[in-house]
């Protein structure tokens, strides 16, 4: 039972992982509150539903869909929204309340063009039927969710590693000023910074609605797991909101063992609190420079 | 909500309203606007005075006035527990930490039904009664309400306007250097926070009288990010400004049911339409409709 829950935990840790690599990725490098990348989130998730279930699409098509709608809209609040504030001079909480004010846009949008109520996305049944392994049953999509996310992990620490474009957006989170006088176009890679963690944001949403449909609320939700991982692991690298994410899916978990499920998201915020109290720089320290 | 009849009812409930909010805005401006904390639920602590107020009227019988001043005790207690660790941390952590109050204070709502009824709700909320007189009449809970919402605006125009005040505006501009002249930043900021939520359990008081049912979706985080939004386009740090900016953000949206739009869509549109004067707002009046006057 315990295994079983530790499994789960490490699951549905992988999918958090997944929300926090995507907003972290945005939030180390730009240091921009993003709310609005949960209406990202949503939005994409519903242009998903919208492909397979109204317009019939094959999957495929459903999956280049979302991601293309998500890495379109976050680099255009980027240009259109963000960028234009820091012009005037905004400070970053005006920043923050007008990506507020976006989610909140976008969110009722939503609900007016497709309603409030849940909408689940049936593909696939093979993907949900269990495989027992040992003691602990798993199913295809369990599967696919861990493999994603360490995929996904992997290539974008390369990316960040390796490619040039990779190192300039780890010289942009580093040091913004120190990056434009270096000649790095800051403009480009913050842009190019948006695009990369909506659209990881398109895959965690296609994953999830997958598993448990779409609601106009999921994005809300996505966005307050990512931010508690990202804290919780630490804000200055990548790695930092995967370790927390994988930290809040087994405690969240492993808890239901002697709590109550219904207080999976208390659990989540009070890992929250105890982080802020005893260990603020979070679980990997202010290292992302390296 | 009780039963509304009649032009004049439907217009002292929108008034009811609007000084509700009032209150809300004006308490959360004291944390947002002068203090420069953002605080993401505020509709927690609401929910708190009206779940204090209607489970002790319907449960126990007490008088409204008292449950008021209880729940006002709760929200303090509660606030002073939550404040204590997370003003601690700075800008973007501590309105996560409020983001997740908001979720945990609700969560409880739901999840505890031998105490709140959980998904349900409480129904049946009588309208407060003092000295046999009861506020039964729109016309007599708006004098309630509106009284109300002048005394909290005038506790919060005194504390702006004095020493206490100053420090804390010190403190939104420059933190490190309110520090260094020997001030208690934590102290401060805890004490203001503690006012402004136990002045948001009043407005919920008054609102599980007014409509008589509440459940925990009537204090969702749309909710906070509702009275964040009437601060910020009143006006941050100018208490009149949140005053007119509950009136802006409640009354004008009631003009779409002279409409004719379907009801499933006017409350989206409602929150698209202020959702999109935040971000108009932040372009073009960040300070707001009534910005703070300088030197203040």
């Amino acid at each position: 039972m315990l295994l079983q829950l530790a499994v789960n935990g490490i699951i549905a840790g992988s999918a958090y992982a997944l929300l926090a690599l995507g907003f972290g990725i945005i939030y180390g490098t730009t240091r921009t509150f993003h709310f609005a990348h949960g209406a990202v989130y949503t939005l994409a998730g519903y242009v998903f539903y919208h492909s397979l279930v109204v317009l019939g699409l094959p999957f495929f098509v459903g999956v280049a869909a979302a991601l293309a709608i998500a890495a379109g809209l976050g680099p255009s609040m980027e240009q259109f929204i963000y960028r234009p504030l820091r012009t005037v001079g905004a400070s970053e909480m005006e920043v923050l309340l007008s990506s507020l004010g976006l989610y909140v846009l976008i969110e009722n949008l939503i609900i007016i063009l497709w309603r409030s109520d849940p909408r689940s996305v049936p593909v696939a049944e093979a993907l949900q039927r269990g495989i027992q392994i040992g003691p602990v049953w798993v199913t295809g999509l369990q599967f696919l969710v861990l493999a994603t996310s360490l995929v996904l992990w992997g290539a974008l620490l390369l990316f960040l590693r390796r490619t040039k474009l990779g190192k300039a957006i780890r010289a942009l989170a580093a040091d913004p000023e120190m990056t434009e006088i270096v000649g790095i176009d800051e403009r480009r890679v913050r842009l190019f910074v948006y695009a990369l963690g909506s659209a990881l944001a398109g895959v965690a949403v296609v994953l999830s609605a997958i598993d448990t449909g779409i609601a106009p609320s999921a994005g809300m939700n996505a966005l307050l797991i990512a931010t508690i991982s990202v804290i919780v692991g630490g804000t200055n690298s990548i790695s930092g909101g995967v370790a927390g994410g994988f930290l809040i899916g087994v405690a969240e978990n492993v808890g239901i063992w002697q709590i109550a499920s219904e207080w999976k998201q208390a659990i989540a915020f009070g890992l929250l609190v105890v982080f802020i109290l005893l260990r603020p720089t979070g679980l990997i320290g202010p290292r992302w420079a390296k | 909500m009780g039963e509304v009849a009649g032009p004049v009812d439907y217009i002292f409930y929108i008034l009811i309203l609007v000084s509700i909010y009032a209150i809300l805005a004006v308490s959360l401006n004291l944390l947002v606007g002068m203090t420069g904390l953002i605080s993401m639920a505020h509709a927690a602590f609401m929910a708190i005075g009206a779940y204090t107020t209607a489970l002790l009227v319907t449960g126990t019988g007490m008088n409204f006035f008292f449950t008021v001043g209880i729940g006002m005790l709760i929200a303090a207690g509660i606030s002073a527990l939550l404040a204590l660790p997370s003003l601690r941390v700075k800008g973007d952590h501590y309105i996560i930490a409020s983001f997740g109050f908001q979720v945990i204070i609700i969560s409880i709502l739901l999840n505890w039904p031998s105490l709140t009824r959980g998904p349900f709700g409480i129904m049946g909320i009588p309208r407060p009664r003092l000295f046999g007189f009861t506020f039964a009449s729109y016309q007599s809970f708006f004098l309630l309400s509106a009284g109300l919402a002048i005394v909290c605006s005038l506790v919060a125009w005194r504390v702006s306007t004095s020493a206490f005040g100053a420090v804390l505006r010190a403190i939104r501009e420059d933190e490190v250097a309110a520090q260094s002249l020997g001030k208690d930043v934590t102290r401060f900021k805890v004490l203001v926070f503690v006012l402004g939520c136990s002045l948001a359990a009043v407005a919920g008081s008054l609102y599980a009288s007014v409509a008589s049912f509440i459940d925990p979706f009537t204090f969702d985080i749309a909710e906070s990010i509702f009275v964040l939004a009437i601060v910020i386009i009143g006006g941050k740090g100018n208490v009149l400004g949140s005053v007119l900016g509950a009136v802006v953000l409640i009354a004008v949206p009631e003009l779409l049911k002279f409409l004719a739009v379907p009801s499933a869509i006017a409350d989206p549109l409602r929150r698209m339409l202020y959702g999109m004067l935040l971000v108009v707002f932040m372009r073009f009046m960040p300070s707001g409709l009534l910005p703070e006057r300088a030197g203040r």
